[in-house]
């Protein structure tokens, strides 16, 4: 084994640069799989001593097995907790989110539901920190109040005292210092909680030192667990009463026990107990809750990223170790030859190979440790707050970069291990030949190619799944299918811009287009191999692009959605008052309908949202109640719809008529339905007589959840199952709306001014109610006017799904960046092995600026093949992608058409071009630089 | 090695190849005997079989029918992994084209072959002495001149004490002045230390360093001649054409 070790050295030394690179390349996969998954280490680290610490003084917290603060611990429980000799103390808790409004607050934002798209976790600039203002635009959660009676605080007091708990009228508060910092106040301070005419002024009298986490996943996670650390701030329980209105509930109860009661044991006596109750409690010790958090959705989402970056980066190195170790075979099969016909074994050669990949990844995967932790450490010391779960290498962290690593080089290695051993002893034998141009390109493999690639469009179009059978399945076979495919055909690719866009490109660059003639062509698979690693990150990019985009389109507001919706909160205005909107500055009187909206329960679930819960699968929906004929009809009408069935007339004619109304086209879908079949709803205020409406047409609606939800016609719950219309007199009958609470609106003139509009609307509102009206919101919910145009919907949907492309694509764009590394590798061995050519051509008067910028469009023909494939590659799999969600995801069911956004990747193939000039500028730098005689002489060589 | 025991044996051997549709006979029952410490070319024209006879001698390459026994083994009795162990040890290789390992030094591509035993560094030392080439062996195959490394090649056939050196056209690469100082240390090899050498060669200039010819024609072995120790390029090629009359004649 020493000779296959020396000889593998030797090849290793021989080519210092392609060892740097390749190993450089593997590093910074390597790094950035760290960096991915260090946030999980350090997130799964913070929260082993947040569980350690959140209970306090207690040393068990029991709580209902439904964690949820509307759920209630028996007095039972608390009454048999008090009676049992090991406990010291059994203090029972009631935990309540209560608004707190501060000027601090009001500006902050965070990402904590559930996004289109997705939870963002730790990301690159813009994510910014929690609370910054730079979120997703939905207010931050309200803090969590725990009313005690306890005598003692839950945590150390750091500063001030603790409050009385028997008090019912002292308006003191204590509160944690992470609640303190957020909300920014201080000892002595008031802080105004709740809202309305529950609202109080409470001061605080004590700052706590209880475990604070931090990040989206921290803080979500947190909020499932029922601990004394859940709490934000501290207040008395008779003044929680008061203030709240309502008598407490034990939210979970804090047991401490008598020293030297061993835990485990009394554990063990209490669990026979535990589930008799009515409302079944669990304890939770400190590891439990360590579990829990562990467990939580919100870790799964940072476990899953730092799994989605280890497979780019496993997919980044193989491409790379292979790339490096298959040229190394090539060019050295007369060397295999020679040690097989004097030295080596088979088994030997295979070592060989072996030796010098694993060698390559092992000096990628220790550079990319140390690399990852200096990058942590820099950024720690810089910018901590983009490091939401803190930095450090953890257990994760090392195991799936080692995954990446060495997972992408026992890929890797075995097409050139196979090749080697496969090497004759007689082949030695031969005369010394070059390594003629590679045979790739036949009517076959690309017939093959473009089969493989029909796969996946055929099993999510042609052959749709039924939700959740085989998806997962369906999926690998299919994108697995895909890839290869664009593999097989794409020396045909290579073939075809060497053929069609070297010549220009040759024009473009002053060269003689002879010069870069069959150059891609003369080592097909190793331009192919190049390709390929750079389409790995930019076919993925384009890939997430055209997927969100695309999916975006079933939920940014159409064409159809009139231009504002002007809202009179929180009670609305008389119907005959109303009329006078459409004379206000700015609204074009013709196309201003007043409206009346509600959300009802489907009397049957038609979605069958029971089986399985979607965008387009709930069991209620939005009705809007307008008058048909101003909004539908006439030249133009307000409401401007491509209609899938029924038509404009037909549904006026049958609105009028009363009970009739028109679905968005996925309804139909969703339940099967047709025009004139009944849809059934129950008015929210009398189940008991259901209304029902007959479908006169369907048509699409793109937008309508984020319209909906930007405008608060979602008043019942925040899911709805679609958005429909009928005439206003019915839905105002059924529905008991007697005041106009909305008014659709399009403006006169391109030029309007919705804060006009609204300034006028409140004056109108102020004349009707005789008292203040706010603009926006009111103050403790009083009256106020608001208009959200429809275009302000559009660019917050766009701007939030451009945030969370931006920060899932930065992964792939990274992968680009590091497989650029692999291309210079590639680019410098195509310049090597044509030294002596190279040498020819200066020697016959080829000037250096013209074989400089031979490599130059070497470099650029080889990015066209990558971003050809790319563009092509992404397309498909992004289609398929979104048809795929359309069975699989919660945000499925809008079978939003193909979008191809353009923007986005033009930008990506721009900065595969700027990479592939810096790339190549090194080697033809160094040619350039190089005199011909020793070109000539470097080429000569002994083999 | 047992001292009735020739180092090279070669019995009644066959062997045919395809090219495209065409059956090309190579060898048509090659018979050779090598003694001990003989020095034996094997001459002919180009496509008479040579070179794949030498290929089948050191078991690069499998035979249709007969036996290539060396030191009594039969190489077809052999798995691949075992041939090649034996090759390593017992037959020692000099390409036309040196064939030395570029990214190894001198000394490095010498000891190649060899199995890490006591005694090597000095029987490498003694080598590489004996070869003139002490002062070149930190050296890579790009700074040796031709003569230089087609020195490294025979000494790194030799390293292991194989029971024969098999050569062909060990002077193929070389200039005419380079090529005799190969041949004539090949042939001091062979008187100093009974190397047993089978060398290729089409060059009387080269073969007239050898005890004896054998001439192939054909795929077949022709009645062959000794050399004189005169060692006159002439009289090889005056042996050479009569032995091809000879045959000649017979048909």
């Amino acid at each position: 084994m020493s000779r296959v070790f020396k000889l593998a050295l030797a090849f290793l030394r021989e080519h210092p640069a392609r060892v740097v690179l390749t190993s450089l390349a593997t590093a910074a996969a390597t790094c950035m799989v760290v960096w991915m998954a260090s946030g999980y280490d350090a997130l799964i680290r913070t929260f082993d001593e947040y569980a350690n610490k959140t209970l306090g003084r207690f040393v068990l917290s029991v709580g209902p097995i439904a964690s949820s603060t509307d759920v209630a611990v028996e007095p039972e429980v608390l009454a048999q907790l008090r009676a049992d000799p090991a406990v010291a103390a059994a203090e029972p808790m009631w935990a309540q989110r209560v608004p707190v409004r501060s000027e601090q607050v009001d500006g902050m934002t965070m990402a904590t539901e559930r996004a289109p798209y997705g939870e963002p976790g730790r990301g690159g600039p813009g994510m910014g920190r929690m609370g910054g203002g730079r979120g997703s635009g939905r207010p931050m959660r309200d803090p969590m109040w725990i009313a005690t009676v306890s005598v003692e605080p839950p945590f150390e007091l750091m500063r001030g005292r603790w409050i009385d708990p028997a008090s019912r009228e002292a308006m003191e508060v204590v509160a944690t210092a992470a609640a303190a910092e957020r909300y920014g106040v201080d000892l002595g301070d008031e802080i105004p909680a709740g809202r309305g005419k529950s609202a109080a002024m409470l001061r605080v009298v004590g700052i706590l030192d209880a475990p604070a986490l931090t990040g989206s996943a921290g803080i979500a996670a947190a909020g499932q667990i029922l601990a004394p650390g859940a709490g934000d701030f501290f207040w008395a329980t008779p003044l929680a009463e008061r203030i709240l209105g309502r008598s407490a509930i034990i939210s979970f109860v804090g047991v401490a026990l008598v020293p030297g009661t061993d835990l485990t044991a009394f554990r063990f006596g209490w669990a026979p107990r535990l589930g008799r109750f009515a409302e079944p409690v669990q304890f939770q010790e400190a590891h439990d809750i360590e579990e829990a958090l562990d467990e939580s959705a919100s870790t799964n989402n940072v476990r899953l990223q730092s799994y989605a970056a280890t497979g780019v980066a496993l997919l980044v190195a193989l491409l790379v170790i292979f790339s490096t170790v298959n040229m190394g075979v090539t060019e050295r099969a007369r060397q295999l030859a020679i040690l097989r016909a004097v030295a080596l074994t088979r088994a030997q050669v295979g070592g060989l190979i072996a030796v010098e990949s694993l060698s390559l990844a092992a000096l990628g995967f220790v550079g990319g440790l140390a690399a990852g932790q200096g990058l942590l450490a820099l950024v720690a010391r810089r910018s901590a707050a983009i490091l939401h779960h803190g930095a450090g290498i953890g257990g994760q962290a090392l195991r799936l970069a080692a995954v990446a690593a060495f997972g992408g080089v026992l890929c890797a290695m075995v097409a050139p291990l196979y090749r080697a051993v496969r090497v004759k002893p007689l082949d030695a034998m031969g005369p010394r030949s070059d390594e003629g141009p590679g045979k790739g390109l036949t009517w076959r493999t690309m017939a093959l190619g473009a089969g493989l690639i029909a796969v996946n469009p055929l099993l999510t179009f042609a052959f749709p799944p039924a939700f959740g059978s085989g998806i997962a399945g369906r999926a690998v076979i299919g994108f697995v299918a895909t890839a290869a495919g664009f593999v097989l055909v794409a020396p045909a690719v290579v073939a075809f811009v060497d053929r069609w866009v070297g010549p220009g490109l040759a024009r473009l660059l002053w060269l003689d287009p002879r010069l870069l003639a069959s150059q891609i062509t003369a080592h097909v698979w190793r331009t192919v191999g190049a390709a390929i690693s750079l389409a790995v990150g930019l076919g993925l990019y384009v890939a997430v692009q055209v997927w969100g985009y695309t999916m975006l389109d079933g939920f940014v507001p159409g064409p159809w959605a009139p231009d504002a919706v002007l809202s009179f909160l929180p009670d609305g205005l008389a119907p005959e008052r109303v009329a006078a909107v459409a004379n206000l500055p700015g609204v074009d009187p013709a196309r201003c309908v007043p409206i009346v909206v509600e959300q009802p329960r489907l009397l049957e679930d038609l979605t069958h949202s029971a089986e399985r819960a979607s965008v387009t699968r709930q069991d209620n929906v939005v009705i809007v109640g307008l008058d048909p004929a101003r909004a539908l009809g006439g030249a133009r009408p307000l409401l401007e719809w491509e209609w899938v069935a029924g038509s404009p007339e037909t549904a006026v004619a049958a609105m009028q008529k009363g009970h009739a109304c028109v679905v968005p086209d996925h309804f139909l879908r969703e339940t099967g339905l047709k025009v004139g079949d009944s849809v059934a709803l129950v008015p929210p205020d009398d189940p008991e007589h259901p209304a029902t409406y007959v479908i006169a047409g369907a048509v699409k609606l793109p937008g309508w959840h984020w319209l909906t939800k930007r405008t608060g016609f979602r008043t019942r719950t925040h899911r709805a199952a679609a958005l429909v219309f009928a005439d206003y007199a019915s839905v105002a009958a059924d529905f008991d709306l007697s005041t106009v609470r909305h008014v659709w609106l399009s403006y006169s003139s391109p030029d309007a001014d919705p804060e006009r509009i609204a300034a006028g609307a409140q004056a109108l509102y102020r004349d009707a109610l005789g008292r203040d009206v706010a603009l926006g919101r009111g103050p403790d919910d009083g009256p106020a006017v608001q208009i959200m145009p429809a275009e302000t919907i559009r660019e917050m949907t766009r701007a939030s799904a451009r945030r969370w492309l931006w920060v899932i694509g930065q992964i792939p764009l990274v992968a680009l960046g590091i497989s650029c590394i692999g291309v210079l590798n590639v680019l410098l061995a195509s310049v090597r092995a044509r030294r002596w050519e190279f040498g020819v051509l200066r020697a016959i008067g080829f000037t250096r600026g013209a074989l400089v910028r031979a490599v130059l469009a070497e470099g650029l023909l080889i990015g066209v093949v990558a971003g050809l494939l790319s563009l092509a590659f992404g397309v498909v799999a992004g289609w398929c992608g979104c048809g795929m969600a359309q069975y699989a995801s919660f945000f499925g069911g809008m079978n939003p058409a193909l979008v191809v956004p353009v923007g986005p990747l033009l930008r990506g193939m721009l900065a595969l071009a700027v990479l592939m000039v810096f790339t190549a500028i090194g080697p033809a730098a160094t040619l350039g630089r190089t005199k011909p005689l020793s070109l000539l002489q470097q080429g000569r060589g002994t083999f | 090695m047992k001292s009735d025991v020739l180092p090279l044996e070669i019995q009644s051997v066959v062997k045919h190849f395809h090219a495209g549709t065409t059956l090309i006979h190579a060898l048509n029952g090659v018979n050779l005997r090598v003694a001990a410490g003989e020095f034996v070319a094997i001459m002919g024209a180009s496509g008479s079989g040579k070179s794949t006879l030498l290929h089948a001698m050191a078991g690069l390459t499998d035979v249709d029918s007969g036996r290539v026994r060396v030191e009594g083994q039969d190489l077809a009795e052999l798995s691949d992994a075992r041939l090649t162990r034996f090759r390593r040890r017992r037959i020692g290789l000099v390409f036309q084209a040196f064939n030395l390992i570029p990214s190894l030094t001198a000394e490095d591509n010498v000891r190649l072959p060899a199995d890490a035993t006591a005694g090597l560094d000095a029987r490498i030392d003694e080598l590489l002495d004996r070869l003139e080439l002490k002062a070149r062996r930190g050296h890579k195959p790009d700074a040796l001149s031709g003569g230089e490394q087609q020195r490294v090649a025979i000494a790194r056939a030799l390293v292991a004490d194989p029971a024969i050196l098999l050569a062909d056209e060990p002077t193929g690469s070389l200039d005419s002045v380079s090529g005799q100082n190969i041949c004539r240390l090949l042939r001091d090899l062979c008187s100093e230390q009974r190397r047993t050498i089978v060398m290729v060669t089409h060059e009387p200039a080269v073969a007239m360093w050898a005890d004896r010819v054998v001439v192939l024609k054909d795929g077949r072995d022709l009645p062959g001649f000794a050399i004189g120790s005169a060692r006159e390029p002439q009289a090889v090629s005056s042996g050479y054409q009569q032995t091809l009359q000879a045959a000649a004649g017979q048909r």
